[in-house]
């Protein structure tokens, strides 16, 4: 009995592990979606409106949630508390578990350049970035497809084997 | 208000002074020298020297992190803030293409804050009795003409009577989202952030004013479009930044003061601060 609730016990976490992998490349996906979608948005606005950063990214985050909504709830914070967010404090907004190194530098230099220049040149700026989202995301969500899809397949079956020796 | 745009350094240079930040009329910050304060008791310099960063500071809330929002505000070397608050700056002009670009490395700001001074037109009461007329008032920089443009136009907004302020840096009735902040009068419709001469070309037959309220006039298509108006039967009421008449007569001035039915002389008496409480005006028929 005890060895039947010990293999269905290692069952359960395997494909919990295996389904905390995939929800890893799932979130880094659709972190990528969101912020190319963001900077669609940032571009149309800038060009066409002239809007403020502010009133753009509190209109982005409207009723959505996830890793892209707190990194920018925070980065409106830094920008009312410290005026001029200094390159550190934009690195702590952008640090995230879902995310890379490397990615994390480009989304810092990202979000430094927001707002600080004529709308032509934050466009010019804005749309490089954006294919760099592109090029990351299209990545990403290949990774969602394959490795995630993977180590939920692998989690069950090393949760079955587990559970077929222990019992 | 002004409050809001001053690094706490600078806020606190200000409060050295003696100074109130919501009283001040003027504050000039330039990188590298004292902060020059203006109130109603005239102006005083800080010990503190102005950097970059308090610069940057006051640009970052003006134009709430947005450049790109202000830019054209920009090459026209001012900031538009809320409640009327105009920023003056000062800097490199970038060119391309034989034209102005961009303003870079902008190392002064002139922080101008608007008063709103009801009966301020009391003297010249005269001027309110028998209808609308064409007014151009004339006076110096700093010696209150918006401040009593503000006042005459509210005096004149009657409910059988359509105004139209053009309200181009956004002084006049300092109108943030929509919602004048300064009384301007219940019938007064309001056109900001837009240039006079599109203005003058595009409302008139639209919002079919008897008249059009503008401020600080430069010349040129100014000066055209004043006497177009004029011709259409819209009636006028304008600033200028001159000492008097003379000085006009001598400009491209010379030719459109003609059209106004009255001028209204603001006159430098002191600090600029005793002239806004203590104006002397003079009504003169041309």
């Amino acid at each position: 009995m005890l060895s039947l609730i010990a293999g269905a016990a290692l069952f359960v976490a395997c494909l919990y592990g295996g389904a905390g992998i995939r929800r890893y490349y799932k979130v880094r996906s659709g972190y990528f979606e969101e912020i190319n979608n963001l900077c669609g948005m940032l571009i149309d606005e800038i060009a066409n409106l002239k809007t403020p950063l502010e009133k753009i990214l509190e209109n982005f985050t409207f009723l959505k949630r996830g890793e892209i909504v707190r990194q920018i709830d925070a980065y409106r914070t830094l920008l009312k508390t410290e005026v001029i967010a200094s390159r550190e404090s934009v690195m702590k907004v952008v640090d995230s578990a879902y995310l890379k190194k490397e990615e994390k530098l480009i989304l810092t230099d990202f979000f430094m350049l927001l707002g600080r220049s004529h709308a032509e040149s934050q466009i010019v700026n804005i749309k490089h970035y954006k294919l760099k989202f592109e090029e990351i995301g299209a990545k990403a969500k290949e990774a969602y497809r394959v490795q995630g899809a993977l180590a939920y397949k692998l989690g069950i079956l090393l949760g079955i084997a587990l559970m077929i020796i222990v019992v | 208000m002004i409050n809001e745009l001053l690094s706490k350094n600078l806020a606190a240079a200000v409060r050295s002074l003696g100074k109130s930040a919501e009283n001040l009329y003027e504050l000039r910050i330039r990188i590298g020298k004292p902060i020059a304060a203006v109130d109603r008791y005239g102006t005083a310099a800080t010990v503190y020297r102005a950097c970059a960063e308090d610069i940057e500071y006051a640009l970052n809330v003006a134009s709430g992190h947005s450049v790109y929002a202000v830019s054209e505000q920009l090459l026209r070397g001012y900031i538009s803030y809320r409640g009327g608050v105009r920023i003056g700056v000062g800097g490199e002009g970038v060119r391309a293409g034989g034209r102005l670009t961009a303003l870079k490395n902008i190392s002064s700001l002139n922080i101008r804050v608007p008063h709103e001074v009801k009966g301020c037109a009391d003297t010249i009461k005269e001027i309110f009795v028998g209808g609308l007329k064409n007014i151009l008032i004339i006076a110096p920089p700093g010696a209150g003409k918006t401040t009593l443009l503000r006042e005459m136009t509210r005096r004149f907004s009657q409910k059988e009577r359509s105004i139209l302020l053009i309200d181009e840096r956004g002084e006049v009735a300092a109108v943030s989202e929509g919602v004048s902040a300064l009384d301007v009068g219940d019938y007064t419709d309001i056109l900001t952030g837009v240039d006079k001469t599109l203005a003058y070309e595009n409302v008139i037959r639209a919002m079919r004013p008897d008249m059009i309220v503008t401020d600080e006039l430069f010349g040129g298509e100014d000066i055209k479009s004043i006497s177009e108006i004029v011709r259409a039967g819209v009636f006028v009421m304008a600033t200028v930044h001159a000492r008097g008449i003379d000085e006009l007569k001598n400009t491209s001035f010379g030719e459109v003061l003609r059209v106004f039915d009255y001028f209204v002389i603001l006159e430098r008496v002191g600090s600029p601060i005793f002239l806004m409480q203590n104006a002397k005006f003079r009504i003169a028929d041309f």
